[in-house]
This record gives C-alpha cells, structure tokens and sequence, in this order.
C-alpha cells in the first residue's frame, strides 16, 4: 500500500469517525497546519457524500418503479371480501339482464340459432315422449341415452328435447313467440322484482341493547370544588359547623387526592347492537353512533361499550376495539395501547 | 422470484446485509399498509407515503448495515419508529416553512469539515458519469457499508486487498476530476 493509498485511509477513517487516540490527535494538527491536506478532505468527504446520495437516488428509483410495477395489479377495493361480493353481484346482475332480455333462458337461443333443426327434432322426440309417456305409466323411468341411440341422433340438441318434453313444463319453448304464456311471462316479472326471486343475503342473528359507559378523570380541582359546594349546603341547613371527619376529609384532599385524578364511569344512554352473518364473511362493523352492526360475532359474545375521551370502544370477550363512526363499513381496529388498556380495563 | 416471497425477520437482516435491494421492494410491500395508515392519521397525504415509506426503507438498509448491528425488535417496530421520526421531522420542516434538499445534506459528521463553499451538483455528476464497476464498488463501500469480503464476493475480486486497491484507484480517479475542476479558491475562501 503506498502513501497515498495510506492517507486516504485515514481520512475515511476520521470521516467514519473511527479514529481515536494519538492518530486522531496528529490528524487534528495536521488538518489545521496543512492547507492542501484540508482541501484533500474536504474533497473525500465532499464526494463520500455525492456517492451515497447517487446510490440512495438509485434505491429509491428502484422501490418507485417496483411500486409503479405493482399499482396496475392492485384490486380497486380495500378488502378482498368486498372484491368477491361485488364479483357476485356483477354475475347476479348479468344473470337477470339475460332472464329479463329472454324470459326463457338459454334455450330461446337454441331455438332461435337452429329452428330448423329444432322442428325436425320435435316430431322425432315428439314420438319418443309418446313411448316415455308409456313407460312412465310403467312406472319405468326414461332413459334418455338409450332413447337417443335407437334415434340415432346426430345433434346434441334431441338429448335436450327429450329431456325437455319428459319434465313437461317448457314446453312453450317449442311455440312460436305470438302463443307465449303471458302468465309464465308474469311469474318472471315477479321473480325478477324479487316477489319470489330469491338470493343470499347478509341475514340478522340477533340485537340486544347495551349500556355505554362514559370514563372520564375527575380531577382533584373538580373534587375540592364538588366538596366545598356540599359544604355550602350543609351550612345553609341544619348543621352548619364543620365536623372533625369532615375536616379530616378535606386534608386527605388537599394532600394525596390532589395530586392524583380518579377514574369515573357514568352511564351514557344505551347503544343498539346487532348481529349480522355476511354472505362475503366481511368481519367487521358500522356504528353511526346508536347502533352498532357487528358482522362475525355471534350473539353469545361478551360485550361491553366504553366510551372515553370521546371515542367509542367495543369490549368484545375481553379484547377492545376502536369504534369510528362510519357511513360504510370498518374493519375492526384492535387497541394495542398499553395506556389507554389499562384505563379501559380499569374496574 | 424474491418480489413475491415473504421473509422473516432474520431473513430480510441477512438479504440486506448481503446486498439484496429485492429485500427492500419484499419490505415495501409488506409495510406498505402500515405506513399509510399511520401518515393519513398523522395529517399525511397519500402523496407522502411513498416518500416517507421509501426513505424509511433505505435508512434501515444503511443502519442494517452497520457493523455490530443487531435487530433487537420486530422489524415491523423498528421500521415503524424510523417512519415516525422521519414523518415528524418532516411535519416540523413543514411548520417551519423551511425547504431543505435532503440530497445535498451533510451525510458524515466531521464538524470541523466544511464542504458548503463546493458545488455538490458538479460532483453528483461527476459520481453519475464512473463508470459502473467503480460506481457500484463505491456504494457498497461507502453508502451501504458492506465488508470487503462481500464486497470482494459480490463483484468477484479475489480478495480484500483487490477490493481495497481497486477502491482506491476508483476514488483517486473522481478526486483528480473534482480537484481539477474547482479552483484553489473554493477551497481557501
């Protein structure tokens, strides 16, 4: 290692603080008796500092881009329940514009695509459903497989027929659009208006009521001044001498209670809680501020509410939660402050 | 791929500690939702997550670095107690109304080392235009603060001696460009 080599060594040594002792000391000297020594670490330190902010830009570059990468996959909801929920509701959706649009489903196109076909296929299952008809007053069932190898059927679409005309009721799929039921048209309008259509839906479990409790600190200012309103009564009726324990009562506040603030719970009117069971198994909560909708709690929970500072807390089976007052939904949000558990806890 | 892998603590220490910046996009992605929550409570925008975020991830990149460092808590805490400092450092810049270039800060705390009176343009330049090998051979030294025996294994010198010869030839070569670009006065002024 030459000289050179050496000294900028020990520049990066000072620079890294890792110089101690005698050296440290001689560098010192150095650094004020030299001028072109200063100006070369000035220079080192000048550029150490150029190097580690290029390589932080280049760090930083590089979370950017991976960032900007994963932001094209990223689901538009905050919740992937949610994301499952609005799936299903598309294909619901989709379903009833395609029942709306063909009250007969699927096999209106079937019939519209090869009507031809179809017409050919109906005289051939028609006879066939005759001997089906014979069969079943045998109380032999049809089979349909064997049915449509003695026809020999080259299309898909006989299977269907037969199994059509055995079942009976679509039998309108085979009359022309003018002879259409107009009562099976209704039975669809209703279905589609939810008279009987029927979908799973979050359901209710059960509600009961449940008593907030307001914690607040009563500070010893409050107290004394709580008690020096008592004594004012009591002077104003019939004792108005101040009794020994009375005194003694108000030493023991002015000395260790005025130091220390006491905790109070106070009743603060009654919030409604219900229990709901989520198609999506979403597992949280809405609380507008009266009632409270508790998704994946079973109604035997232990429950609790606490209020304190203004903020709502759920007790549920010992574990509290912070309750913020929404329009939507909210995930539960667990109380992790070791301080403000131990106020919560407080009996 | 290590983009959609899940490291444990001790795993991210040791891809760190080893040069793996895929550490570094594994951890964004894990305590991305963390971070926002705690700007967006803290008067933060979702403009400044980002930021925040990423300047928290390259301090513990450096400070994993250190030698005789140890993660004594849930890298989750740790990384945490960075963001907080950093985002109240920055609420009070905000307060203050004051605009400081975090790049052109003073990295090394030699007090008595002045290097204002030099234009850190020209020299983040001159740092930009190295060619790679002695680029990356100084950022490991110096910004990432590995040994120069990962470092020798990394780039594939043979030993330490390679590593700090080569080290030394890479710095004398950017010190004469930034010598001769600045006049004796800057320096003496």
């Amino acid at each position: 290692m030459d000289k050179q080599q050496h000294i900028h060594e020990l520049i990066d040594q000072y620079l890294n603080g890792e110089l101690m002792g005698q050296e440290l000391d001689k560098f010192k000297i150095r650094l004020k008796e030299d001028p072109a020594f200063l100006q070369q670490v000035q220079v080192q330190k000048a550029i150490i500092s150029s190097i580690e902010a290029h390589r932080q830009a280049e760090l930083k570059a590089m979370l950017v881009a991976s960032k900007a990468k994963k932001r094209g996959l990223i689901i538009p909801f905050g919740n992937r329940s949610l994301a499952v929920a609005a799936s299903i509701l598309s294909l619901l959706a989709f379903g009833l514009i395609i029942k709306t649009m063909l009250p007969n489903g699927i096999g209106e196109l079937t019939q519209k695509d090869e009507p031809v076909k179809t017409k050919e296929v109906m005289v051939d299952s028609n006879q066939e459903v005759d001997d089906s008809d014979q069969e079943i007053a045998d109380s032999k069932p049809v089979d349909v497989a064997d049915s449509a190898n003695v026809q020999q059927p080259p299309e898909i679409a006989i299977v269907e027929d037969t199994d059509d005309q055995t079942e009976g009721p679509n039998d309108v799929l085979f009359e022309s659009d003018d002879d259409m039921d107009l009562s099976e048209l209704k039975k669809d309008e209703d279905e589609i208006d939810g008279t009987d259509f029927k979908t799973k839906r979050d359901s209710l479990l059960g509600s009961k009521s449940v008593t907030l409790l307001v914690m607040s600190f009563e500070t010893a200012e409050s107290r004394v001044e709580t008690t020096s309103k008592t004594t004012e009564v009591k002077k104003e009726g019939l004792f108005n001498k101040k009794s020994k324990d009375k005194e003694e009562d108000d030493k023991a506040l002015s000395g260790n209670d005025a130091e220390k603030a006491e905790l109070i719970k106070a009743p603060g009117g009654s919030i409604k809680v219900e229990f709901w069971e989520s198609i999506v198994k979403f597992k949280g909560y809405k609380y507008d501020g009266k009632t409270l909708l508790l998704f994946d709690t079973p109604v035997s929970a232990s429950i609790a509410l606490q209020s304190y500072e203004g903020v709502t807390y759920l007790n549920k089976n010992g574990v509290f939660y912070k309750l913020i007052p929404n329009s939507s939904f909210n995930q539960m949000s667990r109380v992790t402050n070791a301080d403000l558990l131990k106020i919560l806890n407080t009996k | 791929m290590l983009l959609n892998k899940r490291f444990s603590d001790s795993q991210l220490v040791e891809e760190i500690k080893a040069g793996n910046d895929e550490a570094l996009v594994s951890m964004q992605k894990s305590y991305y939702a963390m971070v926002k929550s705690f700007i967006l409570k803290n008067n933060g925008t979702e403009e400044e997550i980002d930021d925040v975020l990423q300047d928290s991830l390259i301090a513990v990149w450096r400070n994993v670095n250190k030698p005789h460092f140890s993660l004594t808590v849930k890298m989750s805490t740790y990384l945490m107690a960075i963001v907080k400092n950093l985002w109240f450092k920055q609420l009070k810049k905000k307060t203050r109304f004051t605009v400081v270039d975090e790049s052109l800060q003073e990295k090394i705390t030699a007090d008595d080392i002045k290097t204002d009176h030099l234009d850190h343009r020209i020299i983040h330049q001159m740092v930009a235009e190295l060619d790679e090998t002695c680029k990356r051979l100084l950022s490991f030294f110096y910004f990432d603060g590995l040994d120069n025996k990962v470092i020798a294994e990394k780039m594939g010198f043979a030993n330490t001696d390679t590593v700090k010869s080569k080290k030394y030839q890479c710095f004398k070569r950017l010190q004469g460009a930034v010598t001769n670009k600045f006049d004796k006065e800057d320096f003496f002024n």
